[in-house]
Parts: C-alpha cells; sequence; structure tokens
C-alpha cells in the first residue's frame, strides 16, 4: 500500500519538475567530476598560509580605554606611537567607521605624524564587529585579489595596546593618491566615493553628483568627469552597453564587481559602497568594491530598528544578481547580453561549472574550496578570538557562525545554479526603476506589458502542472479522506520544495536542493560507504507542521515540515543529516512561535511513531543536524522542528 | 546622526542663552554635551524682548512704567579642543531701551570658558567653567550692558539621552545647575534649567524643546540699585526669575540649523516680565 502510493507521489512530483541531479563532495579533495569541481591549485589556495600582521600601540591608559568606551560618533583622536614591521611611528588614533561604531570593538585609524608607513599616513584598521566569523571581508578581498581586481591590499591584524591583545583587525589599504600612484595611476587620475550618509551614489536619473559623490584627488571641486559618466551610463542604450563599457571602463572591473557581489551577496553596495577611478592617462574608468561586511549570509533585516537591522542572527543566500538597490550599471550589464554572458562565464568559473579561466580561481567559490578555506581560516582564528578584548565570543559561539559561513558556500553555488544555470534562467526583472532607462531598448522582451504577459502565462502553466500533479496523489473523491496515523507518511507534502541529489562516488557528502528555486532541502555527510546514493527531499515552507507529535504545540514548531527518503529500496546508510529554514529577516522567517531557535530539536516519524532527535542548531544559518542518524531502505522519513519543554535535552549548539 | 541631535541640543542651550543675555548678560552656556576634537560651531541670532511689567521686591507683578524694548544680536562659538575639553565664547550686541530714556546700545558682557567630562566614557555628563568680563557697562545709564564686574561661572548638566544606539530615542531629558559668582556687589545667583528635547521625526530634521530655567539669588551681596524710568530696577544685581520657553529647531543641512525661541519670564524679583522671541542659526564644521 505504501509503496504503491509512494510510487504515485514519485510520478506527480516528476510531472512538476525536470530533476537535474546534485551532487557534492564536501570532503574528496580529489574530486573532479561532482557538480562543481575545483582545481587543486584553488583548494591549494584555500589553505593557503594566511598573513597575520602585529601592531603594538602604546597610549595613555585612560585614552586607551575611552577609546573603546566613548560616544559613538565622537571622532576626537588621542596620542599613541605605534611598532610595525619593526618600525616605530608616532601619531594619533581615532575610531572610524559607521554602524561598527556602535560596539566596543571599533574599527580605528592610526595616523602618523612626520613619517609614513609603505608610503601612507593612515592604516586603516577595520573591527570585523558585525561579523562573528571574522571571515567575511578577508574573504571578499582575497577573491577580488584572486581575480586580478584592482583593490586594496589587506591583511589580518593582531592588535595590542599597552601590550594588552585588542582584537584581530583586518588592514586595508587606505583608498587615495598613493594607492594609485602605485597602481601606475598618474596625478590627473580621479578617484570618488558615494557619501555614504546620502545613499545616493548610484548615477540614477537627477541624482546630484556633488551632493551624492566625494571626489578625493585632483581639483575636489571638479565633478565634470563623473557627472558626464552619469549621464553616459544613463543615456547608454543596454543593446550596445557593452560597447559602451569597453570604451569608457579600463577593464572587466564592472562586470568582477557584479561577479563578486553575486557570489558574496553583496546588495550593501550599490549607491555607497564602492569607488569609481578615472585613469588620468586612459581616461577610462574603473570600479573599485568596497565594504563586504554584510556578505555570505550575514542579513540586512531593512524591518528592525538599528542595532538589530545589522547586528543580527538572520541569514540568506537567496538573491540573484539583481540583489541590492538600483543602479543602472549594473541593470543595463545584467540587461545586455554580451557584459551577462561575461559575468556568467565567470561565476560559472568561480563556482566550479566552467573551467574557462585561470586555475587558480576554478572552483574558487565551489562548496569544497569554501568549506576547507572556512575551517582553515577558522583554525588561524578560534585560539585568538576567545582572547580578544573586544568582540570576543566563546567557542560554542564562533563555531556557530564560521558554520554558517560554511554553509552559505555550500548553499550559494547551488542557488546560483538553480537560479542562473538551469531549466529556468533568471533574467533581470523589469522593476519600475528600470522604466525610466528602457526606452533605449528594442528588445520586446523587456517591455513590462511583456513581462507581465510572460509572468502570467508561467503562472497559468503552473497551475496546471500542480492541478495535474494534485489529481494524481490525491484522486477526485479521495481528498478529503481523513488519514491514519501510518498514511500521512506517505501524503506528500503541499506545495514543497523538492529536490533529489544521487552521488555514485562514495562521497562523504550529498546535497539535495530544489532546482526550480535553488533552496538546500537536506544536507547528507555519509558516515558510510555506498555504491550509489540517491535522495530525495521535500520541504513544506512558511507554514505550520500540519502533523505533530501529541503534545506538540505546532505554532512552536519551525513553521517548515521535510520528507527524506532514499529512492534506492535498498540502501540502509548512516549519515549526519541536516536541514534548513528561513530566517532572513523580521517579517520573512519561519520561527512561528519559536523565541529561541537553540531551544528547538527536530522530530522524526517514519511510520510508527514520533520521536525526539538530539538535534544541533545554529541559529545563525538556520540549520538543524542529526549526527548518525541512520537512514533505512525503503522507509520515508517525516521531520518537523518543535521547542518543547523537553527540548533542552535533546538540542545542543552545533559543534565541530 | 547622533551627533546631528547632539549638536542641536547644545545651539538649543546656547540660543536660550543668548536671548537670556539682555536681560542676563553674563549667563553662562550650560549644556550636557561636548563636541568632538576639531569640530567648530558658531551660532548667531536675534533677540528682541519686551516687557511692561515687572516683578519687584516683593514678587508681585506690578507694571514698570515703560515698555522695555531690547534688541540683541548674539554670538558663540565652541571648540572641540580635545575629547577632554571645549572651549567656548560667546558675546552679544545689545540695544536696549526702556520709555522715554535714553537708548544703550554696544558689546555685552563676554563670556569665555571651558567645558569638559564628568564621565570619560560617555556624553552627556559635563562640567563647565566661565570668566564674565564685562566690557560695554556703562554706570552713568539706566540701561547697562552687564554688571561691570568680573563674574566666575561653575556648573555641571546632565542629559538621559545615552550616547550611540539610543541616540535615536525620540526624547530625552536634560538637566544643568551651577552658581554664576561676581567678584563684586552683584549677589551669587544660581541657576538650574530642565530641558525636554523631542525629535519629531525619524530623521531628525525638526525638533522641538520646551525649558524651564530658574534663577535664585543668593543674596550675598547687595547690588547698587539702578532705578530706571517708573522706579523698576532695570538692571538688578540681586534678582531671582523662573523662565519658561519652547523652541522649533530645523536641520537645514548637513551644515546648518535654524531656529525660533519664544520665552516669558513667569516669576522673579527685581526683574521684568519680559517676553522675548529668538531667530538663530548654527553653522557647524570640522577642522
Amino acid at each position: 500500500m505504501l509503496k504503491n502510493r509512494f510510487m504515485l507521489l514519485a510520478i506527480g512530483v516528476f510531472a512538476l519538475m525536470a530533476s537535474p541531479v546534485a551532487a557534492i563532495s564536501a570532503a574528496e579533495l580529489d574530486f573532479e567530476e561532482g557538480h562543481f569541481r575545483y582545481s587543486k591549485e584553488a583548494l591549494a589556495n584555500a589553505q593557503k598560509e594566511v598573513k597575520f600582521t602585529d601592531i603594538n600601540v602604546s597610549m595613555n591608559r585612560t585614552d586607551a580605554t575611552v577609546l573603546f568606551l566613548k560616544d559613538p560618533n565622537d571622532k576626537s583622536t588621542f596620542a599613541a606611537s605605534f611598532e610595525l614591521d619593526g618600525q616605530e611611528f608616532r601619531g594619533r588614533i581615532k575610531s572610524f567607521g559607521s554602524s561598527t561604531r556602535a560596539l566596543r570593538k571599533k574599527s580605528l585609524i592610526l595616523k602618523i605624524k612626520g613619517a609614513k608607513w609603505n608610503g601612507y599616513k593612515n592604516i586603516a584598521l577595520r573591527s570585523m564587529s558585525s561579523d562573528g566569523s571574522l571571515m567575511r571581508e578577508w574573504m571578499a578581498w582575497e577573491l577580488m585579489k584572486d581575480m586580478g581586481m584592482m583593490v586594496p591590499e589587506t591583511n589580518y591584524v593582531r592588535l595590542n595596546i599597552n601590550g594588552q591583545f585588542i582584537g584581530y583587525f583586518l588592514y586595508i589599504e587606505w583608498l587615495g593618491k598613493n594607492f594609485l600612484a602605485k597602481r601606475g595611476y598618474d596625478a590627473a587620475s580621479e578617484l570618488y566615493q558615494p557619501d555614504d550618509s546620502v545613499y545616493c551614489g548610484d548615477f540614477r536619473h537627477g541624482s546630484d553628483i556633488e551632493r551624492c559623490w566625494n571626489k578625493y584627488t585632483q581639483d575636489g571641486k571638479d565633478y565634470s568627469s563623473l557627472k558626464t559618466l552619469s549621464r553616459q551610463i544613463a543615456s547608454a542604450p543596454m543593446e550596445t552597453f557593452d560597447k559602451f563599457v569597453a570604451d569608457n571602463f579600463e577593464d572587466d572591473s564592472l562586470t568582477n564587481w557584479i561577479a563578486v557581489n553575486t557570489l558574496t551577496s553583496d546588495g550593501d553596495t550599490y549607491n555607497k559602497n564602492y569607488f569609481m577611478v578615472k585613469s588620468g592617462q586612459t581616461k577610462k574608468w574603473k570600479v573599485i568594491p568596497w565594504d563586504y561586511d554584510l556578505t555570505f549570509g550575514h542579513s540586512f533585516d531593512m524591518f528592525a530598528p538599528f542595532p538589530g537591522s545589522i547586528f543580527n542572527e538572520r541569514f540568506q543566500y537567496y538573491y540573484t544578481p539583481d540583489l541590492g538597490v538600483f543602479n543602472p550599471m549594473k541593470a543595463k550589464a545584467l540587461l545586455n547580453e554580451s557584459l551577462k554572458a561575461k559575468l556568467y562565464a565567470r561565476i560559472k568559473h568561480l563556482i566550479g561549472k566552467e573551467k574557462n579561466g585561470p586555475e587558480k580561481t576554478f572552483g574558487w567559490f565551489s562548496p569544497t574550496v569554501m568549506s576547507a578555506r572556512v575551517e582553515h581560516l577558522a583554525g588561524l582564528l578560534e585560539a585568538g578570538q576567545v582572547k580578544q578584548k573586544y568582540g570576543k565570543r566563546s567557542p560554542v559561539s564562533f563555531i556557530e557562525q564560521y558554520d554558517a559561513v560554511k554553509h552559505f558556500g555550500i548553499a550559494r553555488p547551488f542557488y546560483l545554479e538553480a537560479n542562473l544555470f538551469s531549466t529556468f534562467e533568471w533574467n533581470y526583472r523589469n522593476t519600475p526603476q528600470m522604466r525610466e532607462y528602457v526606452a533605449f531598448t528594442k528588445g520586446k522582451d523587456l517591455t513590462p506589458e511583456a513581462i507581465a504577459k510572460a509572468d502570467a502565462e508561467k503562472a497559468a502553466e503552473h497551475s496546471r502542472l500542480v492541478a495535474e500533479a494534485d489529481n494524481v496523489i490525491n484522486p477526485i473523491g479521495e481528498k478529503k479522506k481523513g488519514l491514519d496515523e501510518h498514511e500521512f507518511m506517505a501524503k506528500l507534502l503541499e506545495k514543497p520544495f523538492t529536490g533529489r541529489g544521487v552521488s555514485g562516488y562514495s562521497n562523504k557528502s550529498l546535497v539535495v536542493s530544489d532546482p526550480g528555486f535553488g533552496y538546500v532541502l537536506a544536507q547528507l555527510d555519509f558516515k558510510e560507504e555506498f555504491r550509489i546514493a540517491d535522495f530525495q527531499a521535500e520541504a513544506e515552507a512558511f507554514k505550520a507542521p500540519m502533523y505533530v507529535f501529541s503534545e506538540g504545540n505546532p505554532e512552536q514548531c519551525i513553521q517548515r515540515s521535510w520528507v527524506l527518503f532514499s529512492r534506492i529500496p535498498s540502501l540502509n546508510i548512516k549519515a549526519d543529516v541536516t536541514f534548513e529554514y528561513f530566517d532572513e529577516h523580521s517579517r520573512k522567517n519561519e520561527l512561528g512561535g519559536v523565541k529561541d531557535e537553540h531551544k528547538v530539536n527536530l522530530w522524526m516519524h517514519s511510520g510508527e511513531a514520533w520521536r525526539p532527535l538530539r538535534t544541533e542548531v545554529n541559529q545563525k544559518s538556520n540549520t538543524l543536524t542529526v549526527k548518525d542518524f541512520k537512514l533505512r531502505a525503503g522507509r520515508i522519513y517525516r521531520f518537523i522542528a518543535c521547542s518543547t519543554a523537553e527540548s533542552a535535552l535533546w538540542s545542543k549548539p552545533v559543534s565541530k | 546622526m547622533k551627533m546631528k541631535n547632539l549638536l542641536k541640543q547644545m545651539v538649543a542651550s546656547i540660543i536660550f542663552a543668548g536671548g537670556l543675555s539682555v536681560v542676563t548678560a553674563g549667563s553662562a552656556q550650560a549644556s550636557a554635551f561636548m563636541l568632538s576634537e576639531g569640530q567648530n560651531m558658531y551660532t548667531t541670532g536675534f533677540t528682541y524682548s519686551t516687557a511692561s511689567d515687572w516683578f519687584n521686591a516683593n514678587r508681585n507683578r506690578v507694571p514698570q512704567g515703560c515698555n522695555s524694548s531690547d534688541v540683541s544680536w548674539n554670538n558663540s562659538y565652541t571648540y572641540g579642543y580635545s575629547y577632554y575639553y571645549n572651549f567656548f565664547a560667546s558675546a552679544s550686541l545689545a540695544n536696549q531701551s526702556c520709555g522715554v530714556g535714553p537708548k544703550t546700545a554696544g558689546l555685552g558682557d563676554v563670556q569665555v570658558g571651558v567645558r569638559g567630562r564628568l564621565d570619560n566614557t560617555r556624553n552627556g555628563r559635563t562640567w563647565e567653567l566661565a570668566l564674565n568680563i564685562p566690557t560695554g557697562y556703562d554706570s552713568k545709564k539706566i540701561n547697562r550692558l552687564g554688571y561691570g564686574k568680573l563674574g566666575l561661572w561653575a556648573g555641571v548638566a546632565f542629559s538621559t539621552q545615552n550616547t550611540g544606539w539610543e541616540a535615536k530615542i525620540p526624547t530625552y531629558w536634560e538637566f544643568g545647575t551651577g552658581i554664576n559668582y561676581w567678584f563684586g556687589s552683584p549677589a551669587t545667583q544660581s541657576k538650574s534649567y530642565v530641558k525636554w528635547s523631542w525629535r519629531i521625526d525619524e530623521d531628525g530634521v525638526n525638533r522641538i524643546v520646551l525649558k524651564g530655567v530658574l534663577k535664585l539669588s543668593l543674596r550675598d551681596h547687595t547690588p547698587e540699585p539702578i532705578p530706571a524710568a517708573g522706579n523698576f530696577l532695570r538692571n538688578s544685581g540681586d534678582y531671582d526669575a523662573g523662565i519658561i520657553s519652547a523652541k522649533y529647531a530645523r536641520r537645514l543641512n548637513e551644515n546648518w540649523t535654524g531656529a525660533v525661541t519664544i520665552g516669558e519670564t513667569v516669576w522673579g524679583r527685581n526683574i521684568s516680565a519680559s517676553r522675548y522671541g529668538t531667530l538663530s542659526f548654527t553653522y557647524r564644521w570640522e577642522d
């Protein structure tokens, strides 16, 4: 009975989806034939020696205390001497930055007087306070450096003040005349950055260039070059925007910038966090990216007041390349076939889909390489981070933080693959903002009417398929029949995310993702060898569980249910099984009435009774893991995650 | 954003002190807030003050025999010398008259002072010391600018506005108190104020400030009585006053803030029952 129904359900599922398979290895380093590939050089690069610099500061003890405890907006400086690279400097120290000023561990600037270090008078140290893993910015800059982009030098710093370890900071080379001169730009070159207090450095029609941008080189009051560029960007037809970019930009900095923002999921950039530089020699422009703390899954909660908007435990990896505010440079690049192809090629290379670039970066952002990178960095940082005077986390909390970055590194390539390179290819949406620019296009599919018509057709087709599948799964007449305790195991979730993962390489990890949306539905880290694994996972999202254990309250459960089963009836295997749920921001989450995600544990039903499972919870990445779960042949497993009085006995933070 | 709010509140204090200087030349510009090192703030404004009654020695409100009509141009400047110390200075050009008597115009007392932190780890807790320096005082005139003696102001101020994230809170209270001591005949006077500040909009562009000031003479000196027309004491060196005011301030751009203030002396002794209005502008910048 169960098997027959299962077969019907399987047919229904396949009516809804073209079922590309998804498999990765997260640990087998020589794996070459899998879903996302990578070069040995890329993997070695992820595990390379990481530079740490020691900076020792001496200053008045009261000043040293005040520096971190004072009013966040105070811009006062304090006398200090610095020891760096074996050299002694005198100068002043002050806090800087925006949101992290409000935290104890503030970003700092060391201002050298009467001398220079490496050609610079200012040494900027970013606190990385919004990033509990201390990895996000470093990884983003490393990615850009490895891609050959013109970006500032960065490295980790161990900062000591009066002999006391203050914490890990990230040194970022000062962007100014010296930065440009070192890279061959002459004195006539111009450097601009959007003013990050007004949020309008986006080249949109009517934006006030002088109000929205700061100029750091040349004649600081002459914005004519940038005004001209702004006009050109606004008027350049999107069909020939590639030619405009070739004529006016020095290299691929624009598409590379979008590629990096896409990979790291950085939307906090297109109107404030980047630089534009115009070469005095070539008269061409280049984009220099900036500020990568809100990346790698760290979510900006636009509905929460500061500081919760930035300093939160939310997480996301589900945005396409248009994420972030509107910027015609971005929009036209994404709508131009040539630039879009260039962008996609770059992303494919970096996530390991196509080997169309240097060995060093092939698979740089593949799950295996990202996992290796995160683990490597965690090993370097974990011992010191707990000794930080400001900003330290408990070892358990730190694990949770970097584990979330690792989860992003695994999930993001799947998401991008599903949305950019699969059956339903993503296209830049014709948003209201874009309408003021589409007058230049002849592309019939880019008009608002055409987009609306296509959306309606797609929705109708989807409804038809769902209805067709529903008739197979729930024949008329049986639909309203009550299900007994066992039958519900065979009932598919309503409107689920569905995915299938197959691996034939005895790998230790398998990710099952929904090929339509790109969401990770289950990750199985196998503990036993196998010849072939073929698993199907489903998740019903944003809905209280339809079935719960007898004393359970659906409102105290994560608003998601999962089903997992092996499509190979004979496979018995032990694995660590991980599920994820949504908690992107305060208005888009599946927390229901759950107040403390650390007090949630998974419950499993396989046809007999609900059983609580010892669960590792990562509140940051919103993942729930059951270790050493025995997946038995022919069983369909249904999972829910709830908070009960006994959850404390079953739930614990994520471990190594 | 925090600093903008902070600066506006400083503006409120300074403007208000400036407005009162017509009546009580030499008032200290108490503020609970410190500027950062390298920050500058200049405030300029015009105050018009008028009164037909005064509070006599028995605190009764009686006609003063002439209608006073005073105009002053108030200027103040504060400089963030370091994290720990701010310097400030203020001066007013005034034109005072009452009835048919001669007008008096000129520079009032000039004040220079230093402000520091009571708590080094936060803003909103300050002490200050200031000298009141007589300049335009003329003992031969009925309307006199200032007190003609060197004065020393010492005070403290506190704000309920916490620093950092909490700067977004829509309202806060501020309280200040201190002593004005004169090296000469004017009586020592205590001055206290309480202020309620309400940020109307999310961005803090518009703000309402309500303020009450209480000045009490310690009567330790007996100053020379200076009777004006109608025999009221035009510029007493021994007076009490209770003053209320309301201010609307609007941030015009990153550097400029405009404000309108109205106020009245509602209780007192040996002081005119004045009503006044002030229009002021503040410009702030960094080194």
